[in-house]
């Protein structure tokens, strides 16, 4: 069911252009083409509604140009929701099959469950085939360029795990001492299959301090990329599945450790969700969806006990710090480390561009942002950057490896399991 | 399409421009300038399109939008206490670039994050600092200008004093791109102010605080800031800030004095004396910067708190010689209510710069909003005010200068027109309509 074009069209019309959204717009930034800017996008959806121009793939492309970081929105002062007003161009648009093939085949793939999940469970043979590790093992390089699929022979993709996490970790994790609660893991596809020692180490944390976490049967990815892609038909099977899946567990908390997915479980699915039921039952879960850093500070935990004699700084992951409002939270819990020296970077809060599938078919852009983000790293000269998302985390490595900076990229978890000697 | 809108509440121009060019050099600026003219293609010239008189919009498809957004470069002269930048430099960039010298440049108009010098130049940009400082005309001396036949000149300079011809960098400052390409500009700095200190002061009403405003300028204090905002403003921002701000005042002013630490006791006390002497409701100084910036939070919360209270609004940016700011905000409401038209004003006081704003829902109550402002405007000339302060005339008060300036002054104007750019190729239509 479609917003109708009129109805978006309203709310186009709250933009008074005074042009506040182009000088904090990463892409912006880079382009310096008016369409390219927040409004911009927003007077094309309102061209779009009048007629001035049409749903073609050219409105796509720009319409894809936007990381959806969201500090158009949060700057905005005359509140309009750019961010969404920007998904729904790509939605009506999606709607008009103006989708690219590769993406309409990949969504297919993530929808089915089973077959997705067989795939990146057992793809790592595969990926050898078409990928080399590269020079400094942080990672995979291509043998061979596939534009389509944004690879060239010098990103740095990662590795998929040899084993998925849910193999390396039982269904539930039990504390020895007492239980302080019992939450439900969300771990989204990055930590389930390619970062796993991440969410080991998360899961390895909670239950430092006393947490009971259980890793629901049937999670499936969280549809954030097929949300922000405008293919909300996808997205809403696959949030259907996830919702029903947790809410029949009766959790204390559902615990995230990735940016994107917590932000989705936590408020996009209001957007996308379609049957009574599962709209019932995330009314009564949303409330209860926590990143873990929020979780762990609100939990009290327990005295950390080893030293980290080393440098760290933090990255805001967008989806974190204006998707969820965390922000204050690990900074908290990284700079209470044993040893370890805090230095807070320029630009924290920026995005680092990686975006999702904006950076496989947007590559090149999304470098140029990165670059800016490796520069701002680099300047603090910490030995470790930490972030709660693995897709920032892929996206930093990449422009770590390229740069040749040994500095290590960590989920906050995984920085936080070596202060539990775990 | 994205070309065809500058910020400001007017309607974005049907006109859709062949190309939008981003030229990087002066060079390149007088090749495209100069190709057009031969070629009759209009060009208009901009950069971050942040303009509120719908300055910089093509007004045929017949027309190029040159962007100077690519030319950013700022460098700071220490020694001789200037700057030079790029048109396309962000004003804001400027004043952080000019603070790493312990340098300030004053114009601060309300779009300083996000706006470009070149375009601040070519509306001569006020703002909030200009009671004190002066405007963006005050800081320009000297310029390089692409000419519509592809000449690039350097008008002023470095120097302090310097009369040697006409002063055609004033000329070209608030020419709004009719007569030519600024892509340069040469700006004074001054040394930042040791400290400042902000404050609050509510008032019954209206009246009494646009009386303390001329009252506190004749004591001899001269504050760097002197807003004003009136009760609708006032409980709208409360409503959207919950800052605790005095809901039952007629009006309220935002006052902040800088200079040596010293002084600034004295100049407190000077405004505290006017101020009680004009019946003040309720003095506040912020005794802290944390304080401080959340007074000045209501005032950047205007905006945004007025777009809650109707769907649509119109502004405007006259003003007045200060002494008549009262007898201006009076008329204000007089129009409001004899055409049944909610308004609402806000301002930089201290030099007799009003936004006034009018409101409507509908379409039938946006033509009566119109027609109140348009006599506003003529009230205002009739004050010996002027129409437009800060923001330029661009298309939108294009029927007010006649009014205003008189036939004669207007056809010196376009005798000027004329003569820089023959086959008004430049931003055709901005400041004198249809025919130059």
């Amino acid at each position: 069911m479609i917003r109708a074009l009129h109805e978006l069209r309203a709310a186009a019309l709250k933009c008074t252009r005074c042009g506040q959204c182009l000088t904090i717009c990463p892409v912006f930034d880079k382009c310096r083409e008016e369409s390219s800017s927040s409004r911009g996008k927003v007077f094309l959806l309102r061209a779009l509604a009048e007629g001035g121009v049409q749903p073609t793939e050219h409105l796509m492309e720009l319409a894809a140009r936007c990381t959806l970081c969201m500090r158009c929105k949060a700057i905005c002062p005359s509140g309009v929701d750019t961010t969404g007003i920007i998904i729904e161009l790509r939605r009506y648009l999606a709607e008009q099959g103006r989708l690219p093939l590769a993406k309409q085949l990949a969504f297919r793939v993530v929808t089915s469950g089973r077959l997705y999940d067989a795939v990146m469970s057992n793809a790592r043979p595969l990926q050898g085939m078409l990928f080399r590790r590269n020079a400094n093992g942080t990672g995979a390089v291509a043998r061979l360029p596939i534009p389509a699929a944004g690879l060239n022979l010098r990103r740095v993709v990662p590795e998929l795990a040899a084993k998925a996490l849910r193999k390396i970790v039982p269904a539930v994790s039990r504390p020895a001492g007492s239980t302080r609660a019992r939450v439900a893991f969300f771990p989204g596809c990055m930590l389930s299959y390619v970062y796993v020692d991440a969410g080991k180490a998360l899961i390895d944390v909670l239950v430092a301090n006393g947490v009971e976490v259980h890793l629901p049967e049937q999670l499936v990815c969280c549809g954030t990329p097929l949300f922000s892609s405008g293919d909300f038909t996808g997205a809403a099977t696959l949030a259907e599945a996830n919702v029903r899946a947790i809410a029949r567990g009766g959790y204390d908390a559902v615990v995230t450790g990735c940016a994107t997915c917590g932000s989705a479980l936590c408020r996009e699915y209001g957007q996308v969700l379609r049957h009574e039921d599962t709209v019932a039952a995330w009314q009564a879960m949303k409330g209860k969806v926590v990143d873990v850093s929020d979780f762990l500070l609100r939990l009290g935990p327990v005295p950390y006990s080893h030293n980290v004699p080393l440098t760290a700084t933090y990255h805001d992951a967008c989806h974190l710090v204006r998707g969820m409002g965390v922000s204050g939270q690990p900074r908290s819990l990284v700079r209470s480390v044993p040893g370890l020296t805090y230095v807070e970077m320029n630009r924290a809060d920026v995005c680092c561009g990686c975006a999702g599938t904006f950076s496989v078919t947007h590559y090149g852009l999304s470098q140029q942002i990165l670059a800016d983000k490796v520069d701002d790293i680099l300047a603090t000269g910490a030995d470790i950057v930490a972030t709660g998302c693995p897709a920032c985390k892929m996206q930093i490595m990449d422009g770590m490896a390229r740069k040749g900076a040994r500095i290590r990229v960590l989920h906050t978890a995984e920085l936080l399991a070596r202060a539990y000697g775990l | 399409m994205c070309y065809t809108y500058n910020a400001g509440g007017a309607v974005p121009s049907p006109h859709v421009p062949m190309l939008a060019v981003f030229p990087s050099t002066a060079e390149e600026v007088s090749r495209i300038v100069g190709f057009c003219n031969s070629h009759g293609i209009s060009v208009v010239p901009r950069a971050q399109g942040s303009g509120l008189s719908v300055n910089a919009v093509p007004e045929s498809g017949y027309s190029i939008v040159l962007s100077l957004q690519r030319m950013q470069s700022i460098v700071i002269d220490a020694e001789t206490l200037t700057a030079v930048a790029g048109a396309g430099a962000i004003n804001a960039d400027i004043k952080k670039a000019a603070a790493g010298h312990g340098l300030m440049y004053p114009p601060d108009p309300a779009s300083c994050a996000f706006s470009s010098i070149g375009g601040n130049v070519a509306t001569d940009a006020g703002g909030l600092q200009c009671v004190k400082y002066g405007t963006t005309k005050s800081y320009v001396s000297g310029m390089q200008v692409v000419l519509v036949n592809g000449e690039i000149i350097r008008c002023g300079g470095k120097c302090i004093k310097d009369v040697a011809g006409y002063n055609l960098t004033q000329l070209f400052t608030g020419s709004e791109g009719t007569l030519g390409v600024i892509t340069e500009v040469t700006l004074k700095l001054i040394p930042c102010p040791q400290a400042r200190r902000a404050m609050r002061v509510a008032f019954a009403s209206i009246e009494n605080a646009a009386r303390a405003v001329s009252a506190i300028m004749a004591s001899g204090v001269v504050p760097s800031i002197m807003e004003f905002q009136e009760q609708t403003l006032i409980r709208a921002v409360e409503a959207y800030t919950h800052a605790g701000l005095p809901v039952n005042a007629g009006a309220m002013l935002l006052i902040e004095v800088d200079g040596d630490v010293a002084t600034l006791k004295p100049q407190t006390d000077s405004i505290h004396k006017v101020c009680e002497q004009l019946g003040m409701i309720d003095f506040h100084v912020a005794e802290t910067a944390q304080e401080a910036e959340q007074l000045w939070v209501a005032r950047r919360a205007g905006l945004p708190a007025l777009a809650r209270v109707a769907k649509g609004r119109m502004g405007g940016d006259p003003a007045v010689p200060i002494n008549k700011l009262a007898q201006a905000v009076r008329t204000l409401f007089e129009v409001g209510k004899k055409h049944g038209v909610r308004v609402s004003c806000q301002g930089h006081a201290g030099d007799g710069n009003i936004h006034p704003h009018f409101f409507f829902d509908t379409d039938e109550e946006k033509i009566t909003a119109a027609k109140a402002r348009a006599e506003f405007h003529h009230e205002i000339i009739r004050m010996g005010g002027t129409v437009s302060a800060e923001h330029g005339v661009g298309r939108e008060k294009i029927p007010y200068l006649t009014t205003q300036l008189g036939e004669a002054q207007v056809a010196a104007m376009r005798a000027i027109k004329q003569a820089l750019d023959p086959n008004n190729i430049l931003n055709p239509g901005c400041i004198f309509g249809g025919q130059a």
